[in-house]
């Protein structure tokens, strides 16, 4: 821009200051005040109660009443702001006393309207990336779940979220797995987890309160996350929180209970069925294992079982019965209110939710009840302050403190009993109410239920401060639209292990003989009523075999583990805004400088911060709302790397058309109202990688407080233990993605019938290689240095119909969605000499691999002759015939080979449908997937697996039960049989993720206690599941110890007044 | 209004520039501990060695549930149990699952033989490069290092040699982007592979041994020694000159003359030291002491030579480590289900006490089964120190009596495979019962005294083919050196061949597997001497009145001619042609 030209924007702006001044002066002079009065109507024609009623440029207002009057005197020529949430502000001016009659016309579509983008919002129709938009309100249709990545689960298109465990409060101690979310799928073997803001900053989003969160954006293209640079390559998730806006102060109550129930897990057999299939293996098996005779159980104790005549010898225990309740509750509890004046808007909101247990906890005596449960306080406060004219400020407190307790049993002892526990082993309790440990001997002869009550307490106790304060000053004085932003967060997260309680767990009669009734040989099983004791028991002064130890009441307590998950950050930013619109040019820009300091305490950072620092810009450019162009570009710094790779500058262009805007389309537009089309192409990084450490340039040495020991005894100590740290590679540098979108958007009869279509596609390059995952040679003798080796290139689309209409007052909508993501790993540090098809490279990541059953063998002669392999050693009929796939004559590691799909959807799908009629809505919320491969291993009669679970028995072959169309390998009892392909499972399922029903109750039924609105709804989480596996995994394998998935009834109300 | 845009901006880019961005994402001074600091002093120097002794593996206490009895002389049920792995020739699911070999669980030694070896070679390649940066520390200083770091050099390669076969001998600080193709099979010295690469740690050794004091102070106790460096280099010589070795280094299946009279040499210059009162056999009364404490003391005798020094001590090592390796019933002992138990196959082995036989089986072949006083007694005293049999007591309660009769507690609910229970690292009182583990510890010796005077038996033999025979710098004869370890246990001397066929190998056989039983040492040497362990594990079945005595099938033993080697890990073989897999893997 010329000087010239400056020195005119200027004089211009001084000319219209000076104008405004005099305005000013002269309405002083001539100040005229009229009465104004009037009602409050929405589009229905109901009165609208508690519409703020200001006048502009001033802090006097007043609110309507019930019946939706207002009266405020305003002085002429003033105008009048009409505020309601939910509805679209209107302005009116006043230039005499009147009554009048407004109407406010809903805001269906606000958020459709405005999409927040990276450090900023944009309006829908200019935005040129792949953004998908989330309200927050749809989140508590999940009810009660806690974790905020649960509750995406199935809510937006190219969001994936990999779930397989219903622990309230989420994994903490590496025990349990935690939901995992992907964005347009996998295209790294690194962490391909997006990048989280909340509120603009790197925060952990699973203890958000849902009740906070006004939208949630994902960023699913390089246009749209190339300004985040280095940490966009796995997209980004924005999270933005509840702000008030002016008008009176509003409170919202929500309450919620929750009922929870088990979603599937696999069922097992009765004793009976159970142990005759046990029986029908060892005889099976007699030839190779004979010593499996041992454990055939006689036809005469057969029948014991089926007829349960003698429990105490014989028994029948559902276990999975025994260990799960037949519901859990949950609760959650959420105040906040908003509102504010010219000076200060606020929002305040403080939340409770306590996420209960479906497993039979409970105190029988032991004096505690080691409950599952997490209940967590909510807090946040956002305010934004109009300190002058062109200032104003912004501060967030937000955080939480979140409590979960555990059984203290460890896991591998007690979730047995919930998964593969053998129905014949009883729960020994006798008539005193006092438990049996039952025999040691058999693992799963523990009794799991006693493990599970009776090892006392674990508490962990974590909380998380963040706070955000925001100055933003205009500086319209220099130019017009040009804004300057200084930024601080401050973060604090810590954990501490709770005043848990500690028990040995041995509050248990001991049981010695090989069965729970007599070492009696001669005792008659009719003599059974009860379970016996043992002599030891019945010597015994105290009647136990143990003294029973007290309790260990323990205190609140920093451990080394607990204080390793620590962290505070520092992050402070600086940036230019500049917004402006000339005629038919729309023109905006930022500059934005960042600096980020997170020091942790865990062993790879030894509490040296890690330190980032970004440069970030953006310029877009709108003609006339049909041509938009947008610039961004990143540029990055890392520790991670060294001179000459430190930082790194990643740019995207972005490039839209409103074809539906051009004056040719005008005759289209009857049908179709919309027609967008965009494309846009750049680059994002990533530096992350596993155990990459915090200088991976770069060799040091490390010390170890570990040290040798010599001499006799354990009292001297060597000295402190040096070591090679991380070797370094001084030319190690960013994992590149190049990411590609197009997108159509489409918009019928006036948008009653929308859709958008998004094609990308993606080539990763340089991905970073650490350690255990580089190809060198083992006499190496050290972790191998990280490196830039690797290249995938992934693809996909996002499909999206919606439509909506009514039919008088009867609002309906439906939404169909569909994704595919495919990934393929291009270049890999593959061992050279491995056959192709054992390599990664040509595979997507994380391949399914398998050794292939091509056929269950029938008879004898087929051992005979066939060439089975080097396997054949032990093979019966019934067992699996193994695909030799190399031909080499041996059925060996060669042999496994790609099956299916990865364990992480190809495609995922999601319908919507609703509606509503004065005030009662219903909404069915569908989720499914398909082509995906899961690993469900279930086993029978093995040390993991000691039960038989009815899925195998329905697909066992056996040539006396003739079952006619085994897929299932003859049952198999203390032999060495493959499974072949058998447990890698087609994962597709097809799920009624949520449902809700709600009634809004008329404003005339509850406006006489005072409240503004009453909703009441009913809804429901994972509640329907239609798959062919026996268990609920949504993209992670079956796990035998994983807290089971669970599906919830949620009752609630939600009260604004 | 321009200015204070101008000054705003102008304070903006002052204090962005002046804190240059490269030095705030520098490495901060004090975080980078640099070569000088580890290297420049003996006391940090040692620092960093010290972790070789980490490294060590113990043979029945690096990992949970893994000890390293391959050859069917125990068994446990569970597939994963490192004996019952080993039964099914699979070794695979050594190699890839739970053992020894293997990056499998936690603490010292998780990384198995072959990861620990090839990052305890890769620690002393450094140490020796690295020697001229050590400042602060005495030439004597400097030769302690030195030497621990030669051992060491030879140690781990020792270690992945003779259960792998032939490697390369690493012998610098190998770089990531160097070629890194070294190839499997070399010559060196006129030896081929195995012996090529015994002939390079034998060279170290020889530094080792010159630069190794004789004993360390009480403090450094338990450091690598001149005799343990003359201990391990007999010992390599007395594999690599064994038919196994020999045959894989491109020559016959048979002993190899040359290599034994060097292992008969080496292995007296440790008789010497003992000789000088340096070492000594353990009397037979404290025997266990070499294994298992109650008295928190490390398990260490006069006998001992080398073995990973463990600080771990109390319940935890029986919790974790012991008692679910070795022990049986949780509730009474403190062990579990996972019991590797004794078969009845390396029962047999164990002579009467009288030095003759045991004859298996019922009265009616003549044999011992039934008979009261021979079939658990009067048996070579060896037995009872490692074994415990039915009605044995394992500590002081009454109820800590030993039931494994059939039906028996102490059996598992027949998940213990076979009634009897290793105890030579389990001592009486251990359990529940008695708690006598507050100050438990146990170890496994790598190198001890009385396998010196076998090997030099056996070398000194082989050397001569002469049960009299002697090395060239040692007076003692194969013979005699056999009678002095049966000696100290109280078992009757050899004077006659006759109960081993005349021949002198089979009794050398025959005292390694009793003398060393369950201390890792008999799949190396049935390996090395190519001989096949049984087809079929049994054990002993009989009521708790001692009605009947029968022998039954637990299960067959496969052992094939590949698993005399390890199979090595899939990745390196199948990375380049200079490194093929051990032949059937």
């Amino acid at each position: 821009m010329s000087k010239q030209k400056k020195c005119f924007i200027f004089l211009k702006a001084r000319r219209s200051l000076t104008t405004l001044l005099l305005f000013l002066f002269v309405s002083v002079l001539h100040a005229q005040t009229a009465k104004v009065s009037g009602t409050v109507y929405d589009e229905s024609g109901q009165p609208l109660p508690g519409v703020s009623v200001l006048v502009v440029g001033t802090s006097k207002g007043v609110a309507t009443d019930f019946d939706g009057n207002f009266t405020i005197e305003v002085s002429v020529g003033n105008e009048l702001n009409f505020n309601f949430l939910g509805f679209i502000t209107k302005k009116i001016k006043i230039t005499k006393s009147t009554k009048m009659d407004v109407t406010l016309t809903a805001d269906v579509a606000s958020l459709d309207e405005v999409i927040v983008v990276g450090y900023g919002i944009q309006k829908s129709e200019s935005v040129v990336g792949a953004i998908g938009q989330l309200a927050g309100k749809e989140l508590n249709k999940r009810g009660t779940v806690t974790n905020l990545t649960d509750a995406l689960s199935g809510t937006l298109p190219g969001v994936t979220v990999l779930s397989s465990t219903g622990i309230p409060g989420g994994a903490v101690d590496g025990n349990y797995e935690n939901s995992q979310i992907l964005i347009r799928g996998k295209s790294t073997w690194n962490n391909a987890g997006p990048l989280v803001l909340v509120d603009g900053v790197e925060r952990s989003m699973n203890d958000v309160d849902p009740n906070d969160v006004k939208s949630i954006s994902v960023l699913k293209d390089a246009s749209a996350t190339s300004i985040f640079g280095v940490k966009g390559g796995n997209g980004v998730i924005l999270i933005t929180t509840n702000r008030g806006i002016v008008g009176d102060a509003k409170f919202k109550v929500d309450a919620n209970a929750s009922f929870k129930q088990v979603s599937r897990i696999p069922k097992t057999l009765n004793s009976y069925i159970g142990t005759k299939a046990k029986n029908y293996a060892i005889v099976n098996g007699l030839s190779v294992n004979p010593v499996g005779w041992a454990d055939y159980t006689s036809e005469e104790e057969l029948e014991y079982f089926r007829t349960g005549q003698y429990p105490y010898a014989y028994a029948n225990t559902d276990w999975a019965n025994e260990m799960l309740e037949d519901f859990g509750l949950s609760y959650k509890l959420n105040m906040s209110v908003s509102g504010g004046t010219e000076f200060l808007k606020y929002y305040g909101s403080l939340g409770y939710v306590n996420d209960g247990d479906i497993l039979k906890t409970t105190d029988v005596g032991q004096g505690y009840d080691p409950d599952f449960k997490y209940e967590r306080f909510n807090f946040r406060t956002n305010l934004d302050f109009t300190i002058t004219k062109t200032t104003k400020l912004g501060v967030n407190l937000g955080g939480y403190y979140g409590s979960q307790s555990r059984s203290g049993a460890p896991v591998f002892n007690f979730w047995y009993g919930v998964y593969s526990k053998p129905w014949t082993t009883p729960i020994l309790r006798y008539e005193d109410g006092t438990f049996g440990q039952g025999i040691d001997y058999e693992r799963f002869g523990e009794n799991e239920f006693v493990e599970l009550n009776f090892n006392g307490v674990n508490i962990d106790h974590r909380g998380e401060i963040n706070t955000n304060i925001k100055l933003e000053q205009d500086l319209d004085v220099i130019t017009k639209g040009l804004k300057i932003t200084g930024e601080l967060a401050y973060d604090n997260y810590f954990r501490t292990i709770g005043a848990g309680i500690g028990d040995d767990g041995t509050l248990m009669k001991w049981v010695d003989p090989a069965f729970y009734t007599s070492d009696d040989p001669n005792a008659n099983i009719e003599d059974y009523t009860a379970y016996f004791y043992p002599g030891d028991y019945i010597n015994s002064t105290n009647g136990f075999e143990f003294i029973d130890a007290p309790l260990d009441y323990q205190t609140e307590r920093i451990t080394d583990a607990a204080a390793s998950s620590d962290y505070s950050r520092l992050m402070y930013r600086i940036s230019l805004n500049y917004n402006r619109s000339f005629g038919k040019h729309d023109v905006s820009g930022l500059a934005l400088f960042s600096r980020e300091n997170v020091k942790r305490y865990s062993g790879v950072y030894n509490g040296w911060p890690q330190k980032r620092e970004d440069w970030a810009g953006r310029v877009t450019y709108a003609f006339d709302n049909r041509y938009n162009i947008e610039l961004n570009g990143a540029y990055n710094g890392s520790e991670k790397f060294g001179d000459g790779y430190k930082f790194e500058f990643f740019p995207s262009v972005g490039l839209g058309w409103v074809v539906s805007n051009e004056k040719f389309f005008e005759g289209a537009k009857k049908v179709m109202s919309k027609l967008k089309l965009r494309y846009s192409d750049g680059y994002v990084g990533n530096d992350n990688a596993q155990n990459i450490g915090q200088w991976p340039y770069f060799t040091s040495y490390e010390i170890n407080s570990n040290r040798a020991v010599f001499g006799d005894g354990p009292l001297y100590n060597g000295p402190e233990i040096y070591s090679e740290g991380v070797i370094g590679n001084p030319d190690l540098h960013w994992e590149t993605a190049h990411q590609q979108n197009f997108g159509i958007e489409l918009g019928f009869f006036d948008d009653k019938l929308t859709s958008t279509l998004d094609f990308w596609k993606e080539r990763r390059e340089d991905i970073l290689v650490t350690a255990n995952l580089r190809n060198v040679p083992d006499f190496y003798g050290a972790p191998a240095p990280a490196a830039n080796i690797g290249i995938t290139e992934s693809h996909g689309y996002e499909f999206q119909l919606n439509y909506r209409n009514n039919i008088r007052d009867f609002n309906y909508w439906g939404s169909l969605q569909f994704t595919l993501v495919e990934d393929e790993i291009i270049q890999k540090e593959d061992p050279e000499l491995l056959p192709d098809y054992q390599k990664d490279a040509g595979f997507p990541i994380d391949q399914t691999r398998s050794y292939i059953s091509s056929s269950i063998i029938q008879s004898w002669d087929e051992i005979y002759n066939g060439a089975l392999g080097a396997s054949s050693v032990d093979l019966l009929p019934g067992d699996y015939r193994l695909i030799d796939y190399n031909a080499d004559g041996v059925i060996d590691l060669n042999d496994v080979i790609p099956y299916g799909y990865p364990g992480r959807p190809r495609n995922t799908y999601f319908v919507a449908l609703g509606g509503d009629y004065k005030g009662i809505s219903l909404s069915l919320n569908f989720y499914g997937q398909f082509n995906v491969t899961q690993n469900v291993n279930l086993g029978e009669f093995g040390f993991n697996s000691p039960a038989i679970y009815q899925d195998l028995l329905d697909d066992t072959w056996s040539p006396e039960y003739a079952n006619s169309n085994p897929t299932f390998r003859a049952l198999n009892y203390g032999r060495g049989v493959s499974n072949g392909h058998y447990y890698e499972k087609d994962g597709s399922m097809f799920r009624l993720k949520t449902a809700e029903l709600a009634y809004n109750i008329p404003q005339k039924a509850i406006g006489k206690i005072g409240l503004t609105a009453l909703r009441v709804f009913v809804n429901g989480n994972n509640l329907i599941l239609w798959s062919d596996l026996p268990v609920d995994i949504e993209g992670q394998d079956y796990n035998y110890r994983n807290y089971p998935v669970t599906k919830l009834f949620n009752v609630g109300l939600s009260a604004t007044f | 209004m321009k200015n204070i845009f101008r000054i705003f901006v102008t304070i903006f880019i002052i204090s962005i520039t002046t804190v240059s961005c490269e030095d705030y994402l520098d490495v901060p001074p004090e975080a980078d501990i640099t070569e000088n600091d580890v290297f420049g002093s003996y006391y940090s120097f040692t620092g960093f060695l010290d972790q070789m002794y980490r490294y060590i593996i113990d043979y029945n206490s690096a990992k949970i549930c893994v000890a390293q009895n391959f050859t069917g002389e125990t068994i446990a049920v569970q597939g994963w149990n490192t004996a019952q792995a080993a039964s099914t020739g699979n070794y695979w699911n050594l190699v890839n699952g739970r053992s020894n070999f293997n990056d499998y669980g936690n603490g010292d030694g998780k990384f198995g033989i072959w990861n620990e070896g090839w990052a305890g070679i890769r620690r002393a390649n450094i140490a020796l490069e690295k020697l001229d940066l050590l400042i602060d520390a005495t030439p004597e200083e400097k030769n302690l290092i030195e030497g621990q770091a030669y051992f060491f050099r030879a140690f781990f390669h020792w270690e992945i040699l003779r259960a792998y076969g032939s490697i390369p001998y690493i012998n610098s600080v190998l770089a990531a982007d160097g070629d890194l193709q070294l190839p499997r099979f070399y010559e060196y010295k006129g030896k081929f592979d195995y012996q090529a690469c015994t002939e390079y740690l034998v060279e170290d050794l020889e530094k080792a041994a010159a630069l190794l004091p004789e004993k360390w102070d009480s403090t450094d106790e338990g450091r690598a020694t001149k005799g343990a460096a003359f201990s391990l280099m007999a010992k390599a010589l007395l594999y690599a000159g064994s038919p196994l070795m020999n045959e894989f280094s491109r020559n016959s299946a048979t002993f190899d003359t040359g290599y034994m009279s060097r292992a008969a040499n080496a292995a007296a210059e440790v008789l010497k030291l003992a000789d000088k009162g340096v070492y000594a056999l353990v009397p037979f009364d404290n025997y266990l002491d070499m294994f298992a404490r109650t008295d928190g003391l490390t398990p260490t005798t006069t006998e001992t030579i080398f073995q990973k020094i463990k600080r771990d001590v109390g319940s935890g090592e029986v919790n974790t480590f012991l008692g679910r390796l070795y022990m049986p019933h949780q509730s009474l002992f403190g062990g579990n289900a996972i019991t590797e138990a004794v078969t009845q196959n390396f029962v047999d082995i164990f002579e009467m006490a009288d030095g003759t036989k045991y004859i298996p089986g019922g009265p009616d072949v003549g044999g011992y089964d039934f008979d009261n006083n021979k079939r658990w007694n009067n048996r070579d005293p060896r037995f009872r120190k490692a074994i415990y049999v039915d009605r044995d007591m394992a500590g002081i309660h009454p109820s800590t009596i030993m039931n494994l009769y059939d039906g028996g507690s102490t059996l598992n609910g027949g998940n213990t495979l076979s009634p009897y229970i290793v105890h030579k690292m389990w001592p009486l009182g251990v359990n529940k019962k008695d708690a006598g583990w507050n100050n438990f510890r146990y170890v496994t010796p790598h190198l001890r005294l009385a396998e010196i005077y076998l090997i030099y038996a056996e070398a000194a033999y082989q050397a001569t083919k002469n049960a009299t025979g002697t090395s060239s710098n040692y007076s003692m004869t194969a013979l005699a050196a056999v009678n002095k370890v049966r000696a100290r246990a109280g078992q009757a001397q050899v004077t006659s061949l006759a109960v081993y066929n005349n021949d002198f190998q089979s009794l050398v056989r025959y005292e390694r597997d009793v003398e060393l039983c369950f201390e890792g040492h008999r799949w190396y040497d049935m390996r090395r001497w190519k001989i096949k362990p049984d087809d079929t594990l049994w054990k002993m079945s009989f009521d708790k009145n001692y009605t009947y005595f029968n022998r039954e099938i637990i299960q067959p033993f496969i052992f094939d001619d590949r698993n005399y080697w390890m199979p090595l890990p899939r990745n390196l073989t199948s990375s380049y042609d200079g490194f093929p897999q051990n032949a059937g893997w």
